[in-house]
C-alpha cells in the first residue's frame, strides 16, 4: 500500500518590537527573570489590553510578503485555558478574525517549485516562560505578552523537504522584512508540524500527530521524515496511528510521546471586550506595505540574473547582512559576481567566524573591497597576490591599491615583456617541450611557473599560458 | 455544563494562584448563582441560540494604537510580592510536566 503524507504548520514568530502587543512592557531577551513585565502582563485586577501599532504594522508586512488579504478592521477574541503560563486565565489572539488570510508561499524542494498555501496570520501574545526543575517549575513572566503572529499553512506539504524548506522560507521572509529575529534557537520562531498519512489517492485526512521542540531547520526535516516512517510502519503492519502530541529528541534522532490527545479542547473562545474594533487606516497599510524591505525571493531573482549558482545564492540568502554587503558591492561596481561571491562567503566570512566578529567589524569599506575584487577580476593581480591583499586588508585596513604598489604585485600584461620570457623560458627547456609533444600534458604548468618564476610572479599567467600555447601547440596525446 | 459548587470554585481558584478564604469562597458562589440564574432566565428565551453575542453595547470602532514606547518596568521582587510560592524571584510551582524528557515550551 502506497501512503501519502499531508504536513501542515503552524509557526509563531515573536515581533521584534520594543514593547509588548497590548502593554508597555518592554521586550528584552535574556534579561534577569522577572524584571521585564508591568502590571497587565501579570493581570492584575484593573489592567487594561492596548494594541501597540508597531505589531500591527509588522503584522501587516508579514502579510504582504504572504500575498494574504489584509483585514482592515481589527478584532481580538480570548482563549481560556488554565495553564501556570498564562496569568490572565486566557491569552489575547485572533480566532475568528485574523489579520491576514489566504495567501501561499513559494518554496522549491528536490528541484520543483512548489506553492503552499496559508490558511491565515493571526496576532496574538506570548506566555510566560517555564523552566521545569528536577521536582518543580519556576516562571519567569519576561515574555509574557510578547507580540506574535502566528502563521498557518494549508496542509499541502509532502516530505520532510518541504516542511524544512517552507520553515526556512517563513524564517527568511520575517528576518528580511526585519520584523523578527527568527531565531529558533532562541525560541523566536517556534513551530508545531502536523504530520498524518492517508492512502494515495484518498481526500480523508488520517489521524494526525502534532510534533513539537523543534529548535533547528535540519530537526524539521528529521522529524517529519521519522514521523512519515514511524507512521508508516503502524499502518503496514494493521495498527492504527493515534492522535498524540510528540517532540523530536535530537539525541536519539526520533520523535517520542509527550502526551496522548483524546477530545479536542474547548477553549471557549469569545470576542475580547476589552478591545473595540479598531478600523486601520488605508494610508496605515499602504504605508506599511510601501516600506517593507526587499523580499528573499526578489533576492533570488536578481542573483539568479547576474549568474549566480543555486547553492551560492543559498549560502548567501542564509544571512540578509551578507546579502546586503553583496548587493551593495555590486552597485559599486565589483566587476565579477563569483569572484566577489568566493572572497565574500569563503575568505571573508572564514576571517570573521575565527575572529568571532561581524561584518560590520571589518577595518576596510565596501569601495576598497570592490576596488580589490576588480583588481582580480581585470587580471591585475593574481589569485595567491589577492589573498595576501586581502589579509593585509582585514588585519591592517590598508587600501588594496595601496597594498599592490607597496608589495610590487602590480601584474604583468605588457606584450613584448611577456613575450620575451616566454621566448626565453622554452629556449632553455626543449626537453619540457618535447614532453608536452609527447603527450605530458602536466609540462604546460611547468613551463608556465617558470615564466612566472622569471617575472618574481608578476606576469599575467593566463596571457603566458596562451603565449606559450601559441609556440607549442596542443599537447601530443 | 460543569455545575458551579464551592469545589469548583476552589479548585478554580488554585489553578489562578489565588488564595480564597472560605468566607470569600462562600460570596463568589453566591454571586455565581445570581449570575447562573440570570443566565437560566435568558435561555429560556426563544431562538436566544440563534443569535450573535453582542459584546459591545453599540457598535463602536476606534483607529487609536498605542505607540511602541516601552515603559519603565515592575521590579522583579515587586513583580512577584504578590506570590506565596517563590525561588528567588521567579514562581515556583509543582512540576507541571511528567518527567524530564518533557521539557518543552508550550
Amino acid at each position: 500500500m502506497e501512503y501519502e503524507p499531508v504536513i501542515g504548520i503552524e509557526i509563531h514568530v515573536e515581533l521584534k518590537t520594543k514593547s509588548k502587543m497590548f502593554s508597555s512592557g518592554p521586550c528584552n531577551f535574556g534579561e534577569s527573570p522577572n524584571t521585564q513585565t508591568v502590571p497587565f502582563d501579570l493581570a492584575f485586577p484593573g489592567t487594561m489590553p492596548v494594541v501597540n501599532r508597531e505589531a500591527v504594522n509588522f503584522g501587516i508586512k508579514v502579510c504582504s510578503a504572504l500575498h494574504m488579504n489584509i483585514a482592515r478592521t481589527l478584532y481580538f477574541d480570548r482563549k481560556n485555558y488554565f495553564y501556570p503560563d498564562l496569568p490572565k486565565g486566557y491569552q489575547i489572539t485572533q480566532q475568528f478574525h485574523p489579520i491576514g488570510t489566504k495567501g501561499y508561499v513559494e518554496i522549491v524542494s528536490e528541484g520543483e517549485k512548489i506553492r503552499v498555501g496559508v490558511d491565515n496570520a493571526h496576532l496574538e501574545e506570548d506566555t510566560a516562560k517555564q523552566i521545569h526543575l528536577s521536582n518543580i517549575s519556576l516562571l519567569n513572566f519576561n515574555r509574557c505578552g510578547t507580540p506574535l503572529i502566528e502563521i498557518v499553512s494549508d496542509p499541502d506539504m509532502r516530505s520532510g523537504d518541504q516542511a524544512m524548506k517552507y520553515v526556512e522560507a517563513i524564517r527568511e521572509i520575517v528576518t528580511y522584512l526585519g520584523v523578527s529575529d527568527g531565531k529558533m534557537e532562541n525560541g523566536s520562531l517556534r513551530c508545531d508540524i502536523n504530520i498524518s498519512l492517508r492512502k494515495k489517492g484518498e481526500t480523508k485526512f488520517g489521524t494526525k500527530a502534532e510534533c513539537k521542540n523543534l529548535n533547528t531547520i535540519q530537526n524539521i526535516k528529521a522529524a517529519v521524515d521519522y514521523e512519515i516512517k514511524r507512521q508508516t510502519e503502524i499502518l503496514e503492519s494493521g495498527g492504527k496511528v493515534e492522535q498524540e502530541t510528540r517532540r523530536y529528541d535530537e539525541a536519539l534522532k526520533k520523535t517520542v510521546l509527550m502526551r496522548k490527545k483524546t477530545d479536542a479542547v474547548d477553549y471557549k473562545y469569545f470576542r475580547e471586550p476589552n478591545i473595540v474594533p479598531i478600523d486601520l487606516a488605508e494610508d496605515f497599510i499602504q504605508d506599511a506595505i510601501m516600506s517593507m524591505n526587499k523580499l528573499p525571493n526578489q533576492y533570488r531573482e536578481e542573483l539568479k540574473a547576474i549568474g549566480l549558482g543555486e547553492y551560492e545564492i543559498g549560502e548567501l540568502l542564509k544571512d540578509q547582512k551578507f546579502t546586503l554587503y553583496y548587493t551593495e558591492c555590486l552597485s559599486l561596481g565589483a566587476k565579477n559576481p563569483t569572484l566577489l561571491w568566493n572572497y565574500l562567503m569563503v575568505d571573508i566570512l572564514g576571517y570573521l567566524n575565527k575572529k568571532e566578529i561581524a561584518l560590520t567589524d571589518l577595518k576596510f569599506t565596501k569601495e576598497q573591497f570592490v576596488a580589490f575584487i576588480n583588481l582580480l577580476a581585470e587580471n591585475k593581480i593574481n589569485s595567491k597576490q589577492g589573498k595576501e591583499v586581502l589579509l593585509k586588508m582585514l588585519e591592517e585596513g590598508k587600501d588594496p591599491l595601496t597594498v599592490v604598489k607597496e608589495e610590487g604585485f602590480e601584474q604583468i600584461s605588457d606584450e613584448s615583456y611577456l613575450q620575451s620570457l616566454v621566448d626565453e623560458v622554452l629556449a632553455s627547456n626543449n626537453q619540457v617541450v618535447e614532453d608536452w609533444k609527447r603527450g605530458k600534458d602536466h609540462a604546460l604548468g611547468y613551463l608556465v611557473g617558470q615564466v612566472m618564476k622569471k617575472s618574481k610572479g608578476k606576469a599575467n599567467p593566463a596571457r603566458s599560458k596562451e603565449m606559450i600555447l601559441a609556440i607549442i601547440g596542443p599537447c601530443g596525446k | 455544563m460543569i455545575k458551579v459548587t464551592k469545589e469548583v470554585i476552589e479548585v478554580c481558584a488554585q489553578n489562578l494562584l489565588f488564595d480564597l478564604n472560605p468566607g470569600q469562597a462562600d460570596l463568589i458562589f453566591e454571586e455565581f448563582n445570581t449570575v447562573l440564574a440570570q443566565i437560566d432566565y435568558l435561555s429560556h428565551i426563544p431562538h436566544v441560540d440563534e443569535v450573535d453575542p453582542m459584546t459591545f453595547p453599540y457598535s463602536e470602532h476606534q483607529k487609536l494604537m498605542r505607540e511602541d514606547r516601552p515603559s519603565k518596568p515592575l521590579k522583579a521582587q515587586d513583580a512577584v510580592k504578590n506570590c506565596n510560592s517563590k525561588l528567588g524571584v521567579q514562581v515556583k510551582l509543582p512540576k507541571v510536566v511528567g518527567n524530564k524528557n518533557d521539557q518543552v515550551d508550550e
